[in-house]
């Protein structure tokens, strides 16, 4: 995570790229709605995996195609429910609900839980997140969305007592019907903790943060900070990128006390192809050798 | 329960009476002229129990009706509550996440007709109230 333009993409690329040299099986994907990804390694990439070099594969996501799919799932289901009269003209409706604020950030949502499903078996899933206002949404959603949910719930819940206590009364007996809409309140609970949980979980989930040495970037390093830890989510590492040889990261420190700080130089060359990247850890292989304990215990 | 204690015997007396009255009583012939045996005369006697059961069921359901009025309009309102909480973004209502209304929508074509139902009673509150009491 980090401001716009202090070179998130290319962090995540140099990350995905040194982890695949050492012999681990990486996907990036890339969740920015804005892609680099294709323009960095200059190969065309899609929202299927491509290989880039061996052990690497990229994915960039269409955000657009999940939101489509995930409202012509809702509309189908609909359609299976309702009455016809109660479901005609619903087009129009979904026309305008994909605009709807909110959607965005859930349809990156949707994405994370497929490719962590279908993609479970690769060492390392590297994530290139949009920018910070996005990506907190993104980190948000589960907490939020289990705030609404819960309070469903119990609303629900007394609903099904009363109806429960008219039909004990009607028809002298207790009838045990499953109740469709509390079942689909249970489900996302228990889907929205699982979320919650894997981004909480510092072994499972492990977020850079990626800033320049310049105060603007350091200002918003701060919000985003403080974004991750009202919910509970901790930074693993901080990548001071573009460090030139006279800037100071003291205050950096300072401000980040306790957490493991990566500093990447500045490159002359743009870093853009693989044969320019590769070049570059090359040279600075001893700086992406600070992997996360974690990460290298598992590449033995 | 509480019902039975709640309606008085003026009150069941009447429900009963009307259906006393007006059920007929099926295989019965009034014009009969001759009685072709004891036999006869013992199903005539388990129609005209059976009859009365039958209006001691309807009155009983009927009482039970009426019990429970008030608490389905109170279930109703729940209902509606739940609704407009879940789809109040489509009647410019704060919302939860688009993501949740959508998830539950397609189990919620009874609570979307009741809250439509709703927006026409909408602007009188007081008679829907009074209705709910059955003040006159």
């Amino acid at each position: 995570m980090g401001k716009g333009g202090v070179g998130k993409s290319t962090s995540a690329a140099l990350n995905s790229l040194f982890l695949s040299r050492i012999g681990f099986e990486v996907l990036l994907v890339s969740l920015d709605p804005a892609h680099n990804q294709s323009d960095i390694f200059e190969k065309k990439l899609s929202d299927k995996p491509k290989q880039i070099v061996p052990h690497l594969q990229g994915i960039e996501i269409d955000q657009e195609q999940w939101i489509k799919r995930y409202l012509k799932d809702v509309q189908q289901q609909i359609r299976r429910t309702y009455a016809y009269l109660t479901s005609f003209n619903l087009e129009k409706y979904f026309k305008v609900i994909k605009h709807s604020p909110g959607l965005e950030e859930y349809a990156l949502i949707l994405a994370f839980k497929e490719i962590s499903r279908k993609f479970s078996k690769a060492d390392v899933l590297v994530f290139d997140m949009a920018p910070t206002a996005l990506s907190l949404k993104f980190f948000n959603l589960p907490s939020l969305s289990l705030v609404w949910t819960n309070h469903l719930l119990a609303l629900r819940k007394e609903i099904i007592k009363k109806r429960e206590l008219i039909t004990k009364i009607k028809l002298m007996k207790k009838e045990i019907e499953t109740d469709k809409v509390l079942s689909s309140i249970q489900k996302s609970i228990r889907e929205y903790t699982d979320l919650k949980q894997i981004f909480e979980n510092p072994y499972l989930t492990k977020i850079n943060l990626v800033m320049n040495p310049d105060l603007l970037s350091l200002a918003e390093s701060r919000r985003i900070v403080d974004g991750l830890n009202a919910i509970n989510i901790s930074l693993s590492q901080v990548i001071v990128n573009k460090m030139q040889k006279n800037s100071s990261i003291d205050h950096i420190v300072r401000e980040f006390d306790g957490v493991d700080l990566l500093t990447v130089p500045f490159s002359e060359a743009p870093l853009v192809g693989i044969d320019s990247l590769q070049r570059f850890i090359s040279a600075n292989e001893k700086i992406f050798i600070k992997q996360p304990l974690e990460i290298l215990n598992k590449a033995g | 329960m509480e019902f039975p204690s709640s309606i008085s015997m003026e009150q069941y007396w009447q429900v009963f009476m009307p259906h006393i009255i007006f059920i007929p009583l099926k295989n019965v012939s009034l014009t009969k002229e001759k009685s072709s045996g004891p036999g006869d005369m013992s199903s005539l006697l388990k129609n005209i129990v059976c009859k009365i059961k039958d209006v001691c069921r309807v009155g009983d359901e009927m009482g039970r009706s009426r019990a429970v009025e008030t608490i389905e309009n109170e279930l109703e309102e729940m209902e509606n509550v739940f609704g407009l909480l879940v789809l109040g973004s489509f009647v410019g209502i704060p919302s939860p996440p688009m993501q949740i209304s959508l998830d539950l929508m397609p189990h919620m074509e009874k609570e979307l007709l009741l809250m439509m139902e709703k927006v026409d009673t909408a602007s009188q509150p007081l008679s829907q109230l009074f209705s709910v009491f059955d003040i006159d």
